[in-house]
This record gives C-alpha cells, structure tokens and sequence, in this order.
C-alpha cells in the first residue's frame, strides 16, 4: 500500500484537545509525524500585561482546564517573588494541599483519558467517579468546580473550611483502595500490558535536551522534581520523595509513564495527609477571609524594571512564569508576562517519538505523555 | 424430535393448508394445493423467526447498556440491584406515563407511586443522589430504557442519509445491503425451538458459516468506497481480522460437527439431547475457543479493531449515517446475537432444560425459552469481555489469531475425533458418564492454574513479561533515591 | 387462433416453470456479472460484479440439488477467494483512492 499522510485531529479522539497531528503512514507503520499546534491560542500572555495582579490568576486558571489550581500557583510564586511577599506558613500548607490535590485530580483525568486510548472505558468512568471526590473537595476550598481562582498574592482566599481536613483524610484513604482497584483492572490485565510495554520509547537524555520534563521525565529515571530538586513552599518539610521508574536502556514506555503518574498520585496523597497534619495551628481551625494568618499584606504595584520568576512542578511538567514590574508608568498592571508551558515542549517530542510504531500505538503513545492543549497554545 | 408444547410448525402448516384448500384447492390448479401451502408455511416460519429475532435483539442492546452501566459504575451490588426497582421519596425518573392520551397513564402513575412509597429510597437529597447516583428510579418490571431503542431507531429513520461528494456511489450503497442482507441470512439456518425453525437443511451449518463469512466483504467494500482513509484502514484491518479468524471459527465448529456427526444444526442439538450430554462437557477448549473466535467475527472488544474509535474514528463506517448506519449496527449486534445462539445450540445443548430428565414438569416450560436464555446468559460474558478488556493491536491480534487460536482449534478437532471414534458409545448412542466428569474437571482445574498467571520469578527479578527490551528491565519505584 | 400457454393458464404455467425461471434469473446474473467484471472501469467494480456471478453461480449448484457445491462455493470464493482478491488488487495499487492527500 502506498504511503499517505492521515490528517488526525483538530477533532480526533486521540488528541485530547484542539490541535493536529500528521501522520504519514505506510500501511500500518507511522513514518512521519508532523504536529500542528495553536488551534485556542488565546494570547494569554498579552492579556496580562493589561490586568493587575489578581486578576491574572483567574486567567492562570485557565491555562489548563484538567489543572487549574497548579498553574494559578505557578504564576502566585513568581507575582511573590516580583513583590517581594512573605507568605504566612499556614497558608502555604493550604496551597500545598490544594496543589497536590488537584495533581491527583489531574493524574485521573489523564488516566481516565488513557484507558479509553487504549481501548477500555471502564477505567474513565472509575477515574471519574475518584475524580468527583477531588473535585468536591477543591470546590470546598475554591468554591467551584473547575476555575478556582483559589490563591492570592500572599497567601490564599479562604482558609480550610471547618470540616474540610476530616472529609478529606476520608476521602483520601477511600481513594487510596481505589487506586489498588485501578491497578487490578490495568496492571493484570496481560492486553493492558501488551499495548503499554515496550511501546513509545523516549530516552532520558533526548527529553532533556528537548527540555522535556516532570513525570515524563521522571519516567525516564531522571530524578528532576522541581518539588525535590528546587523546593519551594512547604516541600522540604514534608516526609517524601520523588517517584522515579528505572527504564530500559532504551528509554521509558508508555507503561513507565503510567507507573509513574499512579506512584504519583499515592504519593500526593500521602503528602496531602502530611500536610494536614503538620498545619500550623492545626486543619481544624478555620479564619475568616483576609485573615492575617492565611493572607499577608501585599504591595499592589511592582517597581519598574524588577523581575519575578518561579518554576513550579505543574501536573504535567515543569512550568514558568517570568513577570516583569512595569512601573508607576503600567500602574497596578506588569510590564511583561511571560509563560512557559512544558506541554508546547513535550508535545513535537512526544509526536516524534511514535514513528516506526503502528496506528494503534499513536493514541497509546501520545496519551502517555499527557498532553494538554489549553496550556500548550496559550 | 424433543416434544415441545408450542408445535408452532406444524399449527402454521395446517392454517396454510386449510387456506390453500379453500382457494388454489377449489380452483382448476387443485394440483398445485400442497405446494402453495408448503410455501405459505416456509414463509410463515422465516417471518416468525426473523420476527423473534429481531424483537429479542432489543434485549441485547437493553443488556449490553444496563450491564455496562453496572459493571463500569460498580456501586456495590446491593446498591446497583436496588437501584433498578426504587424510586427516590416516591418520584421516578421521567414520569412517560403523564404523556399517554385520555389519561390512561394515570393507572400507571399511581401504580408506581403507590411502590414507590412503599419500597422507595427516602433519600432527603433525592436530586443531589441521584446526579450522582445516576441509576434509574422506577420499578424494574417497566424495564427501564427498554424502549429507547426503538426511539434511536426513529432517529435513524428521519436521518437524511448522506453519500460523501468523492464516495464511489455504487459501491457505497451496495455494501451496507451485502453486510445486513448476509447476516439476517444467517438466521434462516438457526432454530429457535424443537419446531420453531424456518428451514431444516441437512447442510445448515456449513450454510451457516457460508453466509456468515461474506459479511468481511461488505465491511471491505464499506471501508474503500466511502473514500477516507480512516474506513479505508478500517476495511482492511476488518478484512484481515476476519480472514484470519474465519479459518479457526470453521474449525472449532467442524469439531462440533465431527463430535454430533451431522452438519445439520438441529441434529447437533437432538445429539445432545439424546446423549444426555452437552458438548461444552465433552470440548471445553471448543467452548472457549469458539466465544473467543467470535468475539473477533463480531468485532467487540478487545478485537475491536476495524472500528478502534481512538485511533480510526469509527473505522470503516465512518461515513455512513442515518438508518444505514443504524441498519449496519443493528446487524453488528445481530452476528453477535447469532454468534450467542449458536454458542447456546452447540456447547448448551440448545433448547433443552438443564435436567431436563430430572425436574419434573420442566418440559411444559416451552423449549424456546430455554434458547433464549442461553443466548442471552452468554451475551453477558461479551459484555464482561467489552468491560474488563483493552483493545488488542492490529498484529496482536492477528499473531493471536494463527500462532495460538489455529493450533489450539486443531487440537480441539482431533479431541473431538478421539472421542467420537473411541470413547462414545455407538450402540447405547451415549456416552461414558465418567468422561464428561473427568475433562469437565481437568479442564476446570486447568483453567485455575492458568488464570494464576502471577509469576513469583518474574515478580521478584522485576522483569516484564510483554516487553521486548532485554538488556535491562525497569520496575515500578524500585529506583528512588 | 392458438394463443402461447403462458397466456392460456398463466397461474398454471408459472407453478409449473418456476424453477425454469428462477435458473433464467440466476443465469443472466451470472452472465451479467462475468460481463460487469470484465467490462468494469473500476477494480472494485469489477470485483463486485464477480461477486455476483459467484452468488449465482451458488443458486445455480443449490437448483442443481448440489447443496454442498453450493455452500462451499459461497464460502470459499466468497469468503476467502474473493477477500485474497480484494488484498491483492487493493494493497499493489499505486494511488488507492480518487486522489491522494497532497
């Protein structure tokens, strides 16, 4: 049979968002792969540089819709760092539960979108049932269900809602079996593990001089956590260690990814158990919004010329965010925000990766390294 | 024969002759009398079964969406079971019977209202519970969702149908017919009762497999001519899924023909009916051979291949809409449902009750019943299958296909010619009642050691089983710092 | 005047022709579909036809009280044959479809 390019996508199951992905096929093999991206690139970037400090969070939010929270933290630490805040305990542990409980909801999401590439709609309708849970807890935290615009310069909106520490050591230790319950229906299953291993090798050393990174690189058995290598907010406190697989010589496979992502979830749970119970002044007290002890009072404006910067561990990699202080002259607004999103880098990575494969592995590999287009196209 | 107390044959065969006497027998063609009245009866009989067929496909597709929903929710069984008859504080979800004309719904509303109340869930927050319970709250004798089939069915009809502009137009439209036209042919062949069957061939099951295997040419043509190259790869993985299949599926069931000595269907049945032994004691590995083989002929999980919807968007008929498409998928589920019967007719023994011998007055249960039921029991392992399973790659598939399924089919076939030739009893016309226990029992004890396919070596040397990488192995978390 | 028998006792002749009948309608479908396979533009077109004279040719063995001719007939150049066909023909072709993705 002749060779001949497959256009999948801007609407294709197997992208898991807006974008394209060429696929020059011979019969069955892919040959070539050409990924065609910014189908929803909403010039987020721009839009900052005209909104003040708080209100760029709301549109952090919404950079990624599977992870709103880790990235509306990503841009608070470097808008700190820009001015200058100290940032009370207490409201960090709070930011760190909410960080790592929405990783958990986004490592379902992603496994919920993996067990349908690979053939199975069971494990999404359980990912999603594990992921109410997540999102009924953020909804607590954030008051709604997606976008929460959660955090603030200098600490949180709101603190712990009374209750909230019981509900989710519940529901944290309900999931915990569950995720037994997941590896029962992907770990033994033998066609799971025929379609996952020894597929969609990736190589440590190329991702990193793609500049790939977070679990995908993890997968890889380079040890980079952002959390671990780099830590930030409460992380050096707490008791944990980065998940890491120990590859092949010839890389990570879409099984090491998946390991990886569920050995992360565990662990997120286990840190947000942590985090409760090393709060200062305890998860069952409860102050009022703008309270001292969750919200520390800010500078509105930044000085011209002063920059702010912070790398974070997103749920899918290493994210940044670059703010640049405009001055009296910009007013309450920065002069430059500048993003960098570690899908727009994992994605021609993950797309080069699956040639000499088949058909079928193409949503196998591409869902591996969770994919998500919001952030990508900015 | 079995007797049976529905003898639908031959009621219709003395209506159709007392109508052919009273018209072409009083007229000068009196000759012609028996052959009308045979030919009113042939007809009779496949419009009675292609009726019963196609009326108890509607349970399939009910079962295929309850069971799903119970095995994917899996809310507990006690939770899912109740949900299915009780409402919450006394309200049902979409109460249809308020639509009915001159009120005669009302009976019906009250009627619920009154079980409701009696055995309903008191839930305080019934519309939070049941967002997330999301589970029918009526009474279950209503079947719920039942008749949502035939609601998707008069969408299909007012669908416009619509040929792509590039489409090979002949080829386009004449696929679907070669597709639905060769699988309701299958149902001729197939009994549904003692005397409930529309056509008594000696050949039937070589028929059968005849016109069962042209629908992959359908499929093929289905897949080229609609001109995208997602059907077009969809045709061919269905063509060669499907070729490679066919040739295990035949021998599994020549098996069977060999082990009942007749290619007539209804005398494998009466085989076994009179031996006194199903065929799923005697060929275990047959059975399981012949439901995996079709779950692969009927494409469903995990051999869904030809329509993978995550990388082909639906396969080969991506393109076709409207009742077409309805049509097409209506006709996936008939192979399924042929593929169900003839499970239940070659390894269940067909339309006998089980002890039929022993329980009295089970054979005033009418026979039909009885092949319905298995039909439907071994539909819910396919369902299980589309539950518990992924998708197998193409090669996968077809490497599963001759280097496993083919040797083991041959196995299977000269296992049925052992016991044929040597062990069955040709003067008693029965078999040793110890060899049944005894490969019923092996093969029992077989499949638990090989369902503990946990490897303790490869456990603990952390190596992967399905990996082709062998110089070094990964292994989950072992290398933290 | 001697009108033809068809028309004298159409019922009649009609009972009594109809296998002769149904093997004309077989026969120009045979006939018609080896002339359709060959006179065909189109490979698919032309298979298609030899579909159809083979589904005859099978009518034709099962008039001929050749049940089994006709099954296997069916089943392996139906089923097989024609599929090894549609393979060969199909997968050596350069330009598959109508036109190629550019």
């Amino acid at each position: 049979m002749a060779e001949m390019w497959i256009s999948m996508g801007p609407q294709h199951p197997m992208t898991h968002g807006l974008w394209t992905l060429k696929v020059k096929v011979d019969g069955e093999t892919v040959v070539d792969t050409e990924p065609d991206l910014g189908y929803i690139h909403r010039g987020v970037e721009k839009i900052c540089e005209a909104r003040d400090f708080t209100q760029i969070t709301t549109y952090c939010d919404r950079l990624c819709y599977a992870s709103a929270n880790t990235w509306s933290h990503a841009y608070i630490y470097a808008a700190e760092d820009l001015l200058d805040v100290e940032v009370p305990e207490r409201a960090e542990y709070i930011r760190m539960v909410a960080v790592e409980l929405q990783r958990i909801a986004s490592h379902l999401m992603w496994l919920g979108a993996y067990c349908p590439d690979v053939g199975n709609l069971t494990g999404m309708v359980w990912c999603l049932r594990e992921r109410e849970m997540m999102m009924d807890l953020l909804q607590e935290l954030g008051g709604s269900r997606m976008h929460y615009n959660f955090p603030r310069v200098g600490g949180v909106k709101r603190d712990l809602p009374i209750g909230f520490a019981m509900r989710c050591r519940a529901k944290l230790k309900l999931f915990l079996d569950r995720i037994q319950e997941y590896e029962a229906l992907l770990d033994e299953s033998t066609i799971f593990l025929i379609r996952t291993q020894g597929v969609g090798y990736a190589k440590a050393e190329e991702m990193i001089n793609h500049g790939v990174s977070g679990p995908n690189v993890r997968a890889a058995g380079h040890n980079y956590d952002v959390r671990w290598a780099h830590p930030y907010s409460v992380y050096d406190e707490l008791d944990w260690e980065p998940s890491v697989e120990r590859p092949s010589i010839k890389g990570s496979d879409c099984y090491d990814r998946y390991r990886v992502r569920v050995e992360e979830m565990r662990q997120s749970a286990s840190m947000v158990l942590e985090g409760l119970d090393k709060m200062p002044g305890g998860s069952e007290t409860y102050h009022e919004p703008g309270d001292p002890a969750i919200l520390a009072k800010v500078r509105e404006r930044a000085a011209e010329g002063k920059t702010g910067y912070h790398h974070f561990e997103d749920s899918r990699g290493e994210s940044m965010f670059y703010l640049v202080g405009g001055g009296e002259k910009r007013g309450k607004h920065p002069y430059r925000v500048s993003i960098r999103s570690p899908m727009f880098i994992t994605i021609p990575y993950a797309a080069k990766c699956m040639i000499g494969y088949k058909i079928a592995d193409i949503p196998a590999i591409m869902g591996s390294f969770d994919p998500c287009i919001g952030e990508t196209d900015r | 024969m079995t007797e049976d107390i529905i003898n639908m044959r031959g009621w219709v065969r003395t209506a159709m002759d007392f109508v052919s006497e009273n018209t072409i027998g009083m007229s000068r063609h009196w000759e012609y009398t028996d052959s009308v009245a045979w030919f009113l009866t042939e007809f009779m009989m496949c419009v009675m079964v292609f009726g019963g067929i196609m009326t108890t496909l509607l349970v399939l597709l009910w079962m295929e969406r309850k069971l799903l929903g119970r095995f994917m929710d899996r809310r507990g069984a006690r939770t899912s079971l109740r949900s299915l008859w009780v409402g919450e504080n006394g309200v049902t979800a979409g109460e249809w019977w308020t639509q009915l004309p001159f009120g005669t719904g009302i009976p019906i509303g009250m009627l619920n209202k009154a079980l409701n109340e009696i055995a309903g869930n008191d839930h305080k927050l019934e519309a939070v519970s049941r967002v997330k319970n999301r589970s029918y709250h009526g009474v279950w004798w209503l079947l719920p969702g039942f008749f949502q089939n035939l609601a998707d069915g008069m969408k299909f009809l007012t669908k416009e149908h619509m040929v792509p502009e590039k489409a090979d137009r002949y080829v386009f439209e004449i696929a679907p017919f070669l597709i639905i036209a060769t699988t309701v042919m299958c149902f001729t062949f197939i009994p549904l009762g003692p005397n409930f069957h529309s056509n008594n061939s000696e050949m039937s099951i070589l028929f059968l497999m005849a016109v069962f295997s042209v629908a992959p040419l359908g499929v093929f043509f289905a897949g080229w001519s609609s001109n995208n190259k997602y059907t077009l790869l969809g045709g061919i993985r269905s063509a060669a899924q499907l070729t490679a299949y066919e040739i295990p599926l035949l021998v599994t069931v020549l098996s069977v023909v060999v082990l009942s000595g007749s290619f007539n269907l209804i005398e494998v049945i009466e085989f076994q009916v009179d031996s006194g032994v199903w065929n799923i004691f005697l060929l275990p590995l047959g059975a399981v051979l012949f439901i995996v083989v079709m779950v692969a002929e009927v494409e469903r999980i995990p051999f869904d291949m030809p329509e993978a919807e995550a990388e082909l968007v639906e396969g080969w008929w991506t393109e076709y809409g409207g009742m077409r498409w309805g049509l097409m998928f209506a006709s996936e589920y008939l192979r399924t449902y042929a593929a169900c019967l003839l499970f239940a007719h070659f390894f269940l023994g067909g339309w006998e009750a089980p002890f039929e011998d022993t329980i009295p007055f089970i054979h005033y249960i009418p026979h039909i019943t009885w092949v319905f039921l298995k039909a439907w029991f071994i539909f819910i392992f396919f369902v299980w299958f589309r539950a518990a399973l992924h998708r197998v790659r193409t090669d996968q598939i077809l490497e599963f296909g001759w280097r496993w399924l083919l040797p083991l089919s041959l196995v299977n076939l000269a296992m049925a010619t052992v016991l044929r030739l040597w062990v069955y009893d040709g003067v008693k016309e029965e078999w040793p009642i110890l060899v049944p226990i005894l490969i019923t029992s092996i093969s029992l004890a077989l499949f638990v050691l090989l369902s503990i396919d946990e490897d303790p070596k490869a456990l603990e040397a952390q190596t992967r089983p399905f990996s082709v990488q062998t110089v070094d192995v990964a292994s989950p978390g072992q290398h933290r710092k | 005047m001697e009108l033809p028998g068809f028309l004298m006792d159409p019922i009649g002749d009609i009972f009594g022709s109809i296998e002769g009948i149904a093997f004309g309608i077989m026969a120009i479908i045979a006939i018609g579909g080896a002339l359709g396979t060959v006179y065909s533009k189109r490979v698919a077109h032309s298979m298609l036809s030899l579909i159809m004279c083979f589904f005859a040719v099978a009518g034709v063995f099962l008039m001929a009280n050749a049940e089994m001719l006709a099954a296997i007939q069916i089943l392996v150049y139906l089923g097989s044959v024609m599929l090894v066909f549609a393979f060969g023909v199909m997968l050596s072709r350069r330009q598959i479809m109508e036109e190629d993705f550019e």
